[in-house]
């Protein structure tokens, strides 16, 4: 055989690997297109059965992984015909970016729950949820345990989409170690108590601020909030109630509220005017690496929610306690938001029974002791309280009454309107917390601010109230 | 008689057009991988991108053909495509000449004979090495209006230092501090450029009597345009494509004040999932480039020499 010139073999090498590229190229598997509304699948008369794996979407990087694997190990080992695909991902705007790709890719995951901005109701209103009710009838699933307000979350246009998961309620998170060295005395543990208001709360913070010179070494106050919750520590409201049973925002009353305006106002005094709680900047230096500001033993107190609880349990520099939050002025409405994650499944899963069991499952009482409960959020189920309690009080230096601010707290918390609208979430994102900044910064007046961004504001609901399917 | 030649006339055009033939299969054969990298990979997604910024695409539904609908509502419906067109181009015109001019001079004092001018030129590159993030949350702690070093370098002089990145007037100008730091590499372009200028040109400047400013003037200036125009076409399609910094300190923050262009995109495409509508804005984007790129080196007839080369 005559011998190759390299020529040759170089033309033949290359021609080889274009072809091979060519074909890796074009022999990728093209993502079927995404299910727009197909038919909801009916639910099979038989049980669970084997077969593909169920993927489920789960939130990472704040500790939740070890809580959530111990749940679905526990799972796969009452049910070895049934295997589960965990997939972690941070929450927030990465797990929406993922949950949609899975979606657009034909593989949505069994169950997910946004734990973040945007909630289930943004994929039902697109026809993409499946709907439960079959299921729940088929194997008369007992919804009486749930959370009233949770179940009330459930549903869309009447048919039910989701389970609850968890509750957050917000309180107030002190230092104790803080407060006795100012000779303050310990906060009231009565949600009731209505001396408990806003006034006394800047009265106490003015008292626990420490300086040195013109430096602030410490802080009676966190930041009452920087986003839109601060709009309703007066009892006001952006959106009219009528948003919160719509599932959608069609209106905004922000500029026509006054204890908005007040609010915000008053939130922002606390930084720029009192200077008895951090500015965004004093924040940014003084957080430098552990998870909430409240930890550095530098704040005085601060609104939080109770899934910080983990973190704060680790907490041995100094003695906290909790509060309820304080009442608005003029004896005004509490109102204060409590935010409820939901399970929720999209339509076009492959193992839809599997999926059914898992979601009952994560919400059953035995994985609810798991995750929320061991991990620091309430349960949804009414029934578990104590058991959350119990928990609490094994690794929580609180009293009882203390304890039962938590549990007592979502009695008088109203639902948060980012998981429960739509639409909610690009209207906070383009248009009220741009305008928020410059108050935060001192560069407008709440008012200023309110009326910039009210404009903007209307413009964004006529855009997105009319979702297309 | 004459002998019969091994390749007659008619032989030969064929011979040469099948050896012509042969030339071209190697060519091609040998340029596929990557032609077929730039179809799949660059050309393909472009004109996907180019068809769907003509819809309505959510990811989770198909794409909607909406015609000119999302270009109309850019132009004239979304004060965000202005606010970020405006900081981007804010950002560029004080990054641009800054880092042009900074890059340059340093590069000059890199060229001169001293010693250890090695360890320098490591040094000054050094900087362009790190990757963004941690450059992004060095200067966030530098220019922090409170504890910051910046402002407490300015106070040593009795100067209270603005708030960097939490005021909407000194966020810009946060930016555009910080493009100081990426100086390294048009530095080491420069100063390349610097070295290949024969020193023939400098010795016979001196005979004429031509001082340090006139050879700078006549010499270097002249014989370095084509890398100062090569440097000046990279510095604007990046400070155009700015986006790293911002997502991480800002967030286009406080109050779209810092909304770059490339944050904008990206918020539409994968923070609200309007796919169609970015797309249309990173079009806009390219025709931007492309346009600005095209003007300079349209105008780079006037003030460009090539050793060798003809003026048109």
């Amino acid at each position: 055989m005559a011998p190759i010139s390299r020529r040759v073999f170089l033309k033949s090498g290359a021609a080889l690997l274009g072809v091979g590229a060519f074909t890796a190229a074009c022999g990728a598997e093209v993502p079927s297109t995404p299910p727009t509304s197909p038919a909801a699948p009916a639910p099979s008369a038989a049980p669970a059965a084997a077969g593909e794996p169920v993927p489920a979407l789960l939130r990472s990087g704040s500790g939740e992984e070890e809580f959530f694997n111990k749940a679905i190990d526990l799972f796969e080992k009452q049910n070895p015909s049934i295997k589960i695909n965990r997939i972690f991902v941070p929450g927030g705007g990465d797990y929406t970016t993922k949950l949609d790709l899975m979606i657009a890719a034909g593989d949505p995951p069994a169950i997910y729950a946004p734990f973040s901005d945007r909630g289930y109701r943004y994929y039902a209103a697109r026809g993409l949820s499946q709907p439960l009710d079959d299921f729940v009838a088929r194997d008369k699933f007992d919804l009486s345990d749930f959370h009233p307000d949770g179940m009330k979350g459930c549903h869309w246009n009447g048919q039910l989409m989701a389970l609850p998961l968890d509750l957050w309620p917000h309180m107030i998170f002190y230092n104790k170690t803080i407060f006795r060295d100012a000779k303050v005395p310990d906060l009231t543990t009565d949600w009731k108590d209505a001396s408990w208001t806003t006034d006394q709360y800047l009265e106490l913070a003015r008292k626990l601020t420490k300086k040195n010179g013109d430096q602030v070494t410490q802080f009676g106050s966190d930041a009452y909030f920087n986003g839109w919750p601060s709009g309703w520590a007066f009892g006001g409201d952006w959106l009219p109630p009528a948003t919160y049973e719509t599932g959608i925002v069609t209106e905004f009353v922000g500029d026509t509220d006054p204890r908005v305006q007040a609010a915000v106002q008053w939130a922002a005094d606390l930084m720029l005017k009192e200077k008895v709680a951090p500015t965004p900047a004093q924040s940014q230096q003084m957080q430098a690496g552990i998870p909430s500001l409240f930890m550095s033993g530098k704040i005085g107190m601060a609104i939080t929610n109770i899934g910080n609880l983990a973190d704060f349990a680790k907490i041995t520099a100094f003695e906290w306690g909790v509060a309820p939050a304080p009442n608005p002025p003029k004896g005004e409405k509490r109102h204060l938001h409590v935010w409820i994650d939901f399970w929720s499944m999209i339509k076009g899963v492959k193992n839809l029974d599997g999926s059914w069991e898992f979601m009952k499952f994560m919400v059953s009482p035995e994985a609810q002791r798991i995750y929320p409960i061991q991990y620091g959020p309430q349960s949804a189920r009414l029934s578990l309280g104590k058991e959350w309690l119990d928990v609490q009080k094994s690794r929580l230096k609180l009293s009882e009454a203390e304890l039962a601010v938590m549990t007592e707290g979502p009695k008088y918390e109203q639902i948060d309107p980012e998981n429960w609208t739509v639409n909610f979430s690009p209207i906070n994102s383009q248009a009220l917390q741009p305008s928020l900044d410059k108050v935060w910064i001192g560069e407008a007046t709440a008012a200023q601010a309110i009326a910039e961004m009210a404009p903007a504001i209307r413009k964004l609901i006529e855009e997105t109230k009319t979702v297309k399917q | 008689m004459s002998a019969t030649s091994l390749t007659s006339p008619r032989d030969r055009p064929r011979r040469r057009s099948k050896l012509l033939i042969r030339e071209y299969i190697a060519f091609y054969l040998f340029a596929s991988p990557w032609l077929i990298g730039l179809l799949v990979f660059t050309i393909g997604p472009m004109v996907a991108s180019l068809y769907l910024s003509f819809t309505d695409y959510a990811v989770i539904a198909p794409p909607r053909w909406v015609g000119l609908e999302n270009y109309v509502h850019m132009f004239t419906d979304d004060p965000l495509v202005w606010q970020a067109l405006r900081v981007t181009t804010m950002y560029s015109l004080g990054a641009i000449p800054l880092t042009l001019i900074v890059s340059f001079l340093v590069a000059l004092l890199m060229h001169q004979r001293v010693y250890g001018v090695r360890v320098f030129r490591t040094i000054y590159y050094l900087p362009s090495v790190i990757a963004g993030v941690p450059v992004a949350l060095l200067w966030m702690w530098i220019l922090n209006p409170d504890f910051g070093l910046m402002n407490n370098f300015l106070r040593l002089f009795g100067v209270e230092g603005p708030k960097w990145l939490y005021s909407t007037t000194w966020v810009i100008p946060s930016f555009v501090l910080m493009s100081l730091w990426q100086i390294g590499v048009p530095m080491v372009v420069f100063l390349a450029g610097l070295q290949s200028i024969p020193m023939h040109l400098y010795e016979a400047a001196e005979i004429d009597g031509g001082g340090l400013w006139a050879k700078f003037r006549h010499v270097t200036l002249p014989m370095m345009s084509p890398v100062i125009l090569f440097v000046m076409i990279e510095l604007i399609i990046d400070s155009f494509q700015t986006f790293t910094p911002a997502f991480l300190m800002t967030n286009g923050g406080p109050a779209n004040a810092s909304l770059f262009y490339g944050l904008y995109l990206y918020n539409n495409a994968f923070k609200w999932f309007k796919m169609g509508y970015a797309s249309g804005l990173a079009w806009l984007m390219f025709l931007i480039i492309l346009l600005l790129t095209g003007l300079v080196f349209r105008s780079s007839i006037r003030w460009v020499y090539y050793e060798g080369g003809l003026r048109r």
